[in-house]
């Protein structure tokens, strides 16, 4: 990403948040709004001063990016199945979720590929993983989990 | 009191004492270092089992849980970039780089021996200095509480050098979304966009989790590299780090250890204060400013012995005055009380025996810990070797279960995942993860504590007489500009510096 796409981006979005807290604090009270508007007003300020330094800055300055291969499907697909696990913690429950999604998420994660040998490796794995999470906050630190028709 | 000391010691190395001292320790590293299970959490849940003990020996195994879960937070934090608990939040700013780097065991084994360091540096405090520091304790009001939380914030300058208002921004956002919730001063909703869920505030910890582990799992999951990072097991690393810790970093552990010593004492402050400001301090003193955050031991050093100094300073306030210097020893004191102990200054003569072993078996604990952790170190690093098709997916289950176990709320969970892409996407246009953090840890007590000195200032008819005139106070102010300041003059410094050298080329 260029210098000034990013300077431009981080500009624009902290200034909507900003924004949008302060729409928000119309209704409060003057005392309970103080230091949440002040926060407001300093990031809209610097919010704007972003905005000019990325007008300001060589639209090809690059800045410097540690992971400038990341494999963007494999990413979108984890956070996505994460969501989708998530919702099924609510109604399955967390250990049946979890189950699931640990076979799935690491045979497609997988580096030999979704063969029959991963997904038995992943399998293995899930199991080892869930009990372990079962003995350790059930069992050992009765640490309440989310549960639905499941477990 | 020597003969307390003697009778202390004895009682500690008393086989089941020592046993329970090394169970306590071991159970209390693998709380600490499963994300979203506390300090506070480990020692709570072991109370009950204290009951069927004898007082001393019940006391001896909570001070063991207390003391490995504070070290145990900062193993997630060097190895997968997730603190255990909120005071391992600075041990990521270098732990995580040295792992990159292919020197986690040095970074586990620094923080291992800071520490244990630490450890018994508070415990000292503890043992010696209690009455002293606990009058010191009762001169911090509300004004010296908030300008200590606006040095510990200070800290974001020296932290984002090179992008100092990116780092503002961060925490600035961080605090903004700290005061979600109820609103501390008339017990309103505040900015919960219509979700009743919201009203009970943002956690720390489902936040932080979110910050440094979801977001650190997009990137891991995207990435083709097969492990998180190389790891091959080498032999003497503990020796190594410790002859590192002495040769380059004396002064750094002592000044961290009575750095956190200190802000232990004070209610409501607690590890994760400490170890940003010690972190922050390192930085200023040591000659290679430049290193930290890269991945130096030093660094690693710096918070991890001022967080587990916050020990033994915790409970300075919670034996000699019956107020707890934090959540742990508030727990601590309710296992006292169910005992029939009164803490308060006559515990020391009234249940000297018990006053004593109980001070006199942290320092034994931490001097245990050091082997308990060496040994567990070897296992824990392993996790390196494994690849991060497996460890992504069941860093994400962890995640969960942890944002869920603090509060039993799924709200906690959502919570987790919008940081975790906020850390992501955030960090692609500039924002730091760790400034931000630190918002949302101080925001809640520097909003607390400004409301209560504006009453103050309201009841004695004057802002500056409240906010500028008190000793403390004052040294906090010139603390915190000294340490804004410092970041920019450096900078300043170095475009001259390399400004005359291209000159010269």
């Amino acid at each position: 990403m260029t210098k000034r796409k990013s300077n431009l981006l981080a500009g624009l979005a902290i200034i909507i948040v900003a924004i949008v807290f302060m729409v928000q604090g119309f209704e409060l009270s003057e005392r309970s709004n103080a230091l949440p508007f002040v926060l407001e007003i300093f990031l809209i300020v610097t919010g704007i001063y972003l905005l000019f330094q990325g007008i300001k800055t060589n639209a090809a300055e690059k800045i410097e990016e540690e992971e400038a291969n990341l494999n963007w499907v494999r990413a979108t697909v984890i956070v996505f199945a994460t969501f989708i696990y998530v919702a099924c913690v609510v109604y399955i429950g967390f250990y049946v979720s979890t189950f699931v999604y640990l076979i799935l998420g690491s045979w497609y994660l997988n580096e030999r590929g979704l063969t029959l040998f991963a997904l038995t490796v992943s399998t293995i794995f899930s199991v080892v993983i869930s009990v372990v999470l079962y003995l350790t906050f059930t069992v050992f630190l009765l640490v309440p989990t989310p549960s639905g028709f499941f477990f | 009191m020597l003969e307390h000391i003697l009778t202390g010691f004895t009682n500690s190395m008393m086989p089941f004492n020592f046993l329970l001292i090394i169970v306590g320790l071991t159970g209390g590293i693998v709380i600490g270092a499963l994300p979203g299970l506390t300090a506070t959490m480990g020692v709570a849940l072991m109370v009950p089992i204290t009951f069927a003990m004898n007082p001393i020996s019940g006391l001896v195994m909570l001070g063991a849980i207390y003391s490995g879960a504070i070290y145990g937070g900062s193993n997630s934090a060097i190895l997968i970039n997730t603190p255990g608990t909120p005071s391992s939040v600075a041990t990521t700013f270098d732990g995580w780089p040295m792992t990159q780097k292919g020197d986690a065991e040095g970074a586990l084994n620094a923080s291992l021996l800071a520490s244990a360091f630490g450890g018994v540096i508070g415990t000292l405090f503890l043992l010696f200095l209690a009455a002293p520091m606990a009058q010191l304790a009762l001169k911090f009001g509300a004004p010296e509480f908030f300008w200590l939380c606006i040095f510990g914030l200070s800290t974001i300058a020296s932290m984002s050098q090179g992008n100092v208002v990116k780092g503002l921004i961060s925490g600035a956002l961080g605090m903004l979304v700290s005061t979600i919730g109820l609103d501390p001063l008339e017990g309103l909703p505040r900015f919960t966009f219509g979700s009743y869920s919201l009203v009970q505030g943002i956690e720390v910890i489902p936040a932080m989790i979110g910050l440094f582990s979801f977001s650190q799992v997009i990137t891991l999951v995207g990435s083709k590299n097969k492990f998180i990072a190389e790891y091959k097991g080498k032999r003497g690393a503990t020796l190594r780090v410790a002859k590192k810790l002495w040769k380059d970093a004396k002064a750094n552990l002592l000044r961290s250890s009575i750095i956190g010593s200190f802000v232990g004492i004070l209610p409501g402050a607690g590890g994760e204060i400490a170890s940003i400001i010690s972190y922050n301090e390192a930085k200023r003193w040591d000659k290679n400013k430049a290193n930290f955050g890269k991945g130096i031991i030093e660094g690693v050093a710096a918070s991890e012995s001022a967080n587990n100094a916050t020990i033994g300073g915790s409970l300075i306030p919670m034996l000699t005055l019956g107020i707890p210097g934090s959540a742990v020893a508030a727990v601590i004191m309710g296992a006292l009380l169910a005992h029939g102990i009164q803490p308060g200054f006559k515990i020391f003569t009234n249940n000297a025996e018990l006053a004593y072993t109980f001070i006199v078996s942290l320092i034994v604990v931490n001097i245990v810990m050091v082997f308990v952790g060496a040994f567990l170190i070897k296992g824990t690093a392993r996790v390196l070797n494994v690849p991060t098709s497996y460890i992504g997916v069941a860093i994400v289950s962890l995640s969960i279960i942890g944002s869920y176990a603090i509060r039993n709320s799924m709200i906690d969970v959502m919570v987790m995942i919008f940081f975790g892409l906020v850390g992501y996407f955030g960090g692609k246009i500039g924002f730091d993860t760790g400034a931000m953090a630190l918002g949302i840890i101080l925001g809640p007590i520097v909003e607390d504590n400004l409301s209560r000195s504006i009453s103050i200032a309201g009841a004695e008819g004057s802002v500056l007489k409240v906010f500028f005139t008190h000793p403390i106070a004052l040294l906090l102010i010139i603390l915190t500009i000294v340490s804004v300041m410092t970041p920019m003059f450096l900078t300043k410094h170095r475009s001259k510096k390399e400004a005359v050298v291209n000159d010269e080329a």
